[in-house]
């Protein structure tokens, strides 16, 4: 694509460019879906999604439909993966959630890439490796914070801790909130020795081959072993392919539904608050809809980069032509076009609009072109 | 630099004190302008002063990497931050509080005036009491006095404005306390500055 063409588009959609390109370069294809999705989806499957709002509406046959809040579920239903018959692809869709803050609905923009089949430790690599290539390719400065959902599993399967305890805890794991944690512990009669040892996986943070070190201390069982196995595994290849530079493990990294449940990562770059791609295995949801498969993937939250790129705003048009009435229009045409020929962007009007930058304006009258001066 | 939002007022001068006892001292802040910025560049902090109710989000969207909030404001608003430390200081509780002679009539939809309507919804939802629930910003005690609602929910600490306007504690919903909170994305860019503070706080706090 040539200058003229990339050069009006904003940073965030070059960087979608970028994305695409990256994606289809290692043979991910694009997938495109409905719109809508059967509001049953959703019923069905609430622990899977953060937030219960959800727009619904009508169709002309009665049925509910919902505006998407979330893009893996429909994936999950509509797979056409096998163990044999592997799919890869990513998406570019728009969802719908309920924004906390302003009490109202918003058009979340996603680009996610999904990785479905029977999989290995080389599938999480290739797919970590490719959300490291996509915070990279929108900031230099950016960290990925990578956990595992089997490690928690296996520590409360293993310490027998309830149902109920359980999402308690996750919950304060997630806050970090590692005090209150231990009062609740206390409270609820868990032994002296869980308590230790849920408070120490908790703070379970830092660079990430000293932090499996640490983890492997408090493995109890097979599931925390293989769990902290897989994460050393998938490191190793980061790390042989040269970036894993900025990656931390940080096991306060939990999944706030029943989405994921493996390796799981969350990444963030400089200047945005919140986490801008997160991911995960989620075989769990595929198993729900009766296929024994695997899947890991991703998705980037368009949306927060406009955070990143604010205030670079739109170029002013390079030149602005105000006519009088009695110019000649054959010659004002011509020598508008003459300057959009050379690669400017030119603008005709009578007046000067108020709310709109020129690099150079110009006057057409009857004595033909005359520059007018600077844009002040 | 880091960016710490401080709560205006009293507990925001608790918590000062404590940041500079670990090495982050400002001298700007006792010149006691207007200023709302106040900066240390040779400590390398930057103290943001922001109404209590607020510290809670200039974390959650990032303007500061940390700041100190009481856990009511927490409760309530329920932002996506790291909530590292219990500090301790600026002890009290959500309460529930009517007049002296308050008998709750059980068959009525119970009113309930209050600053934290997210706290006190899901209180009473934990009691299956229904509620009708009026949100005020300020002099919630003067409610029941002039039978706005039944009874209020408020921060109480050592009840004297109860006291003096004939109202007393009916039950306590939660004991409250400062809060230690960190943005979650800063917490992963400035990670050594934000660990070592919490390590510090943590030797420097009344255990």
């Amino acid at each position: 694509m040539d200058e003229s063409m990339t050069g009006i588009l904003r940073r965030e959609e070059k960087i979608t460019l970028a994305l695409r390109a990256l994606y289809e370069k290692y043979g991910y294809r694009k997938y495109r879906m409905g719109k809508f999705e059967e509001y049953e989806l959703y019923l069905e499957n609430k622990n899977f999604l953060k937030s219960q709002n959800i727009i619904t509406f009508n169709a002309l046959d009665g049925s509910v439909l919902a505006l998407k809040p979330d893009v893996t579920l429909s994936i999950a239903k509509n797979t056409h993966a096998t163990a044999r018959s592997s799919e890869k692809f990513y998406y570019l869709e728009n969802v719908y959630r309920l924004d906390k803050q302003s009490g109202s609905y918003r058009e979340i923009s996603q680009l996610g890439l999904e990785y479905i089949g029977c999989l290995d430790q080389l599938a999480s690599f290739e797919v970590l490796w490719l959300a490291q290539r996509t915070l990279s390719a929108i900031s230099d400065r950016h960290r990925m914070q990578v956990s595992h959902i089997g490690f928690w599993i296996s520590l409360l399967d293993g310490l027998n801790i309830s149902e109920a305890l359980r999402r308690e805890i996750l919950e304060f794991v997630r806050g970090k909130r590692l005090h209150e944690m231990k009062a609740r512990l206390r409270e609820a009669h868990v032994a002296e020795a869980a308590v230790g040892l849920l408070l120490t996986a908790a703070a379970l943070c830092g660079p990430f081959e000293q932090t499996l070190e640490e983890a492997a201390k408090i493995a109890i069982n097979q599931g925390m072993t293989e769990a902290l196995d897989e994460l050393r595994a998938v490191y190793g290849l980061l790390l042989d392919r040269g970036c894993a530079g900025d990656m931390t493990l940080d096991f306060s990294l939990v999944s706030d539904s029943d989405y994921y449940g493996g390796i799981i990562f969350q990444g963030y770059v400089e200047g945005v608050p919140r986490a801008v791609l997160t991911g995960g295995y989620y075989g769990n949801l595929l198993k729900k809809f009766g296929k024994a498969l695997d899947a890991i993937g991703f998705a980037v939250y368009l949306n927060e980069l406009n955070l990143l790129f604010r205030g670079q705003g739109q170029k002013p048009i390079d030149a602005l032509i105000l006519y009088t009435q009695d110019a000649d229009r054959h010659a004002l045409l011509t020598a508008a076009e003459e300057m959009r020929k050379q690669g400017l962007r030119v603008r005709l009007d009578r007046h000067r609009p108020e709310e709109e930058r020129f690099e150079r304006i110009y006057t057409f009258d009857e004595n033909g072109l005359k520059e007018a001066g600077k844009d002040a | 630099m880091l960016n710490v939002a401080l709560p205006k007022g009293r507990l925001g001068d608790q918590v000062y004190a404590l940041f500079s006892k670990i090495g982050y001292e400002c001298g700007a802040i006792y010149e006691n302008d207007r200023r709302l910025v106040l900066e240390s560049p040779e400590n390398g902090v930057r103290y943001l002063l922001v109404k209590p109710s607020d510290v809670a989000i200039y974390v959650e969207y990032g303007a500061a990497d940390v700041g100190v909030v009481g856990k009511d404001i927490l409760l309530d608003g329920n932002p996506d931050v790291y909530e590292l430390l219990d500090l301790g200081i600026g002890k009290c509780r959500l309460a529930v509080a009517g007049k002296n002679d308050y008998v709750e009539d059980r068959e009525a939809v119970l009113r309930v005036a209050t600053k934290f309507p997210n706290v006190t919804k899901k209180y009473y939802a934990s009691l299956n009491r229904e509620i009708e629930i009026i949100k005020l910003n300020g002099s919630i005690e003067l409610a029941p006095i002039l039978g706005l609602s039944d009874v209020i929910v408020d921060i109480v600490e050592s009840g004297r404005t109860l006291k003096e306007n004939n109202l007393k504690v009916l039950e306590t919903i939660v004991p409250v306390s400062a809060r230690l909170i960190a943005n979650r994305a800063n917490y992963q860019f400035k990670n050594d500055v934000i660990t070592t503070i919490v390590e510090k706080l943590m030797e420097v706090l009344p255990q």
